[in-house]
């Protein structure tokens, strides 16, 4: 599908967004004809419902179980959603959003994780025939680790280009304290039309700071996927280390996939790498599935599902890895 | 607390020096209608070229500045002479170049270098070709080596004009309409089908007119079955006013043609290299980037392989040392077109003193490239944090059928390997400039030895003076 498609197959599906917004910035911009600059949201602002804010306040030194937030659909074709969550010096607290929903969403979390304190985010975003805006804006303290998971899913198909869904992922960290620590992990599949763009700037701010990005995922069909990812080593940010991996599996005949992994660096004793891999299925693996008696679609649909199923030996909570057992049986059309 | 030691980097000697400027004609300048069509009736334009160039300018005048790379605020193209005569018509010996640009070009070696290991030379003096050259038995292959004026009136005329900026067209960016609009100087270079030129021909662009711009235009095209390796050498004096390098440089590979590129680019560093380089290459057809750029204030430079054919293949290999003053924002560019083509980069970055540097790619895989084999692998090195050093990758890829790779590392030298150095004799600096020697090796071990005894003297210059 060529680039002139896709924007009319966008303006056709979203009549109603009268405005569009530019969202997704990379903190160093690149060549404009690659188009990964940023990227153009449309929306509809003077329409928007605004669901509230959740503050969830972790108390000094103490650990809270996991609170599981699912957002329920409402009528408005436009919503808006704040989360505020402030995790006291030594406090550690595991946070859960479900977004499973019909009508446009944008999320947006503020994170402080104090000194010494531990937060977790596991954001289980399902896209239908809708728009999901998730932003999350995070500020380690010293030794604060914050530790996000994000699954996102699309179940279109190519039967209707209109019934694409589309995830706009802004996550920013500043780890403004020493020995502040970000865990990234992210698996998704996109599908069909779905259109997924995701943007991580993680800001090395205090010593010894580390960061961790894994991002997998597979592309089926004509999906499309823009992944940003940026560490930015700030003066004085020494001894710290960060590392970006970005696995991607192309599965479908006309997917596009574009992938810009940035390091940023003013302080010298620092270490940064980053390494992408982006193909189909490599022989070797194809091979082991077949000698199985596994053939190579089925082969694809395991490993596809797999770029999302890592996540769940990550998660304690069984009722999470339900939740995305759950939703993969679902976008892959499983029994 | 630690503690570091910076000595300012000495005097980059040969290079450095200026000669009196002695021009036979100095465009004002500036840049407007009539000062281009003044420079077309100086350089004695067909029609063709003279349109080319007025409608280049109006392209200039609709785009706009980059705003994505290092700042070019210092520049003002109203203070840039964009053509500046030398007092010498283009020589074929030595001894007919008047005496003080012959001595230029011999601090800089290159007459030494033609006999002892180049099969041609052309030597541009500000924007004009003061010297171009080519042995008898490479002449006798048919290979054709000239200067661009000559070659765009000769009897290549009609192949000038079918390939003079089709590959990077005024459209492409500002510099490159800019380009479109002044370019003068430069070489043609045309091999023959199935003729393999085993020795390098090599070019050297030496600016010396303050305040002016050089614009040297290189098309070469490798028939059929060809090799050629092509040498590209440029320097200036400092000057304490802006001067300015937008070069263009296509190259036309054709099935299973294959051409290596090298440039050792040590433009002063009052210089702002905004150059273009972009190759075409058909089935079955190879070039190899070698480049390594340590001079200029600010640069963009990133050459670009268009694989056309089924089975092409390119490799870049480049250095990039940015010291105090320089803001180098280097890479390489890809666009696989072709079946089964594969491409490869392989860079390193050095940034010290307050020198900035960027390593900026693209790998686009379209659709129809199916089997296409891409890495990129990218290296930096921090020597202290008065420094920058960026990498921005970008990668698009559009076919299953791809197997793409990326690699990058942004660090510093390792403490243990300095002392490991130092025990065994070594003093710090010395420790420490081998060891960014080892690191740019990629580049060096690349190049005909006396370029790469060239390119290690200029690492050592710069870390001259730095102990940290």
């Amino acid at each position: 599908m060529t680039k002139t498609d896709r924007k009319t197959i966008k303006s056709e599906k979203t009549v109603d967004a009268r405005d569009i917004i530019n969202i997704n910035a990379m903190p160093a911009k690149t060549w404009y004809w690659l188009g990964v600059n940023s990227s153009e949201l449309s929306w509809n602002n003077s329409d928007e419902v605004f669901l509230g804010e959740n503050i969830i306040t972790a108390e000094a030194g103490r650990k809270y179980s996991d609170v599981i937030y699912e957002f329920t659909d409402v009528k408005t074709l436009y919503n808006h959603s704040l989360f505020t969550i402030n995790a006291a010096d030594g406090s550690e607290v595991t946070i859960i959003a479900k977004l499973d929903m019909i009508n446009n969403m944008r999320a947006l979390f503020n994170i402080n994780v104090g000194k010494n304190a531990k937060v977790k985010l596991i954001e289980l975003c399902k896209v239908n025939e809708n728009t999901v805006c998730s932003d999350v804006n995070t500020f380690c303290e010293e030794n604060g680790k914050f530790e996000l998971i994000h699954m996102f899913a699309g179940k279109s198909n190519e039967t209707d280009k209109l019934k694409m869904g589309e995830i706009y992922s802004n996550v920013k960290v500043d780890l403004v304290g020493d020995n502040s620590d970000f865990t990234y992990n992210m698996g998704y599949l996109a599908q069909g039309y779905d259109n997924f763009d995701y943007n991580i700037v993680v800001n090395h701010i205090g010593k010894k700071t580390n960061c961790d990005i894994k991002a997998n995922g597979a592309l089926k069909e004509s999906a499309h996927k823009v992944f940003r990812g940026t560490i930015d080593f700030k003066t004085g940010s020494s001894y710290s280390v960060g590392a970006e991996t970005e696995t991607v599996l192309m599965l479908g005949e006309d997917v596009v996939n574009k992938t810009v992994p940035v390091i940023l660096c003013s302080e010298e004793n620092v270490s940064g790498t980053h390494g992408a891999s982006i193909g189909e299925l490599d022989e070797e693996t194809l091979f082991y599935f077949e000698s199985r008696g596994i053939d190579k679609e089925k082969a694809e649909n395991i490993m596809a599902r797999a770029s999302i199923e890592r996540l769940t030996g990550l998660i304690e909570n069984e009722k999470v890895n339900e939740i995305i057992e759950k939703t993969l049986q679902e976008v892959l059309g499983e029994d | 607390m630690e503690e570091k030691t910076y000595v300012d980097d000495i005097d980059r000697s040969i290079y450095d020096i200026k000669d009196v400027e002695n021009d036979d004609f100095r465009m004002q300048e500036g840049l407007t209608e009539e000062i281009i069509k003044k420079l077309s009736e100086e350089k004695d334009d067909p029609e063709w070229m003279r349109e080319f160039r007025l409608e280049s300018l109006k392209i200039y005048n609709e785009l706009k500045v980059p705003d994505w790379g290092p700042s070019i605020e210092g520049l003002d193209m109203d203070h840039i002479a964009t053509y500046v005569r030398p007092k010498s018509n283009m020589e074929n010996t030595w001894e007919n170049v008047p005496q003080d640009i012959k001595e230029t070009f011999e601090r800089l070696g290159i007459p030494q270098a033609e006999r002892k290991s180049l099969a041609g030379v052309g030597a541009q003096y500000d924007s004009e070709l003061v010297y171009h050259n080519v042995k008898d038995e490479v002449a006798e292959q048919g290979v054709i080596y000239t200067d661009m004026e000559s070659a765009m009136k000769g009897e290549y005329a009609d192949m000038v004009k079918e390939y003079f900026m089709k590959l990077v067209t005024p459209r492409d960016h500002k510099f490159a309409a800019l380009h479109g609009a002044v370019w003068s100087g430069g070489s043609f270079v045309y091999v023959p089908k199935n003729t393999d030129v085993s020795i390098p021909l090599q070019s050297y662009f030496r600016l010396n007119a303050k305040g002016a711009g050089q614009f040297e235009h290189t098309l070469i095209i490798v028939d059929e079955g060809a090799n050629l390796h092509f040498i590209e050498g440029c320097s200036a004096p400092k000057y304490n006013v802006a001067n300015l390098h937008a070069g263009c440089v296509e190259l036309y590979v054709k099935k299973n043609a294959k051409l290596r590129y090298s440039t050792i680019e040590n433009w002063s560093k009052n210089m702002y290299n905004l150059n273009t380089k972009r190759a075409v290459v058909e089935e079955g057809g190879a070039v190899e980037w070698v480049s390594g750029s340590f001079g200029s204030h600010v640069g963009y430079l990133y050459p670009m392989s268009v694989l056309k054919g089924d089975n092409s293949r390119m490799e870049f290999t480049g250095v990039t040392f940015a010291g105090n003053g320089q803001n180098l924002d280097t890479g390489a560019k890809v666009v696989h077109i072709g079946k089964n083509t594969s491409s490869y980069m392989n860079t390193r970055s050095i940034s010290k003193s307050g020198g900035i540097s960027t390593f900026r790619s693209s790998v686009v895989v379209q659709k129809s490239a199916k089997g296409a084999k891409s890495a990129v692998s990218c290296e930096s090195l921090m020597l202290d944090s008065d420094s920058r050093s960026d990498t921005i990758p970008a990668m698009d890829i559009r076919t299953k059928d791809a197997n793409i790779g990326h690699e990058a590392k942004i660090g510093s030298i390792s403490d243990d390997a300095v002392f490991y150095l130092m025990s065994r004799g070594m003093s710090e600096e010395d420790a420490r400039a081998l060891i960014v020697s080892g690191f740019a090796d990629n580049v060096s071990k690349e190049l005909p030895l006396e370029y790469a005894v060239e390119m290690n003297n200029l690492i050592r210059l710069e870390m001259k003076g730095s102990i940290g």
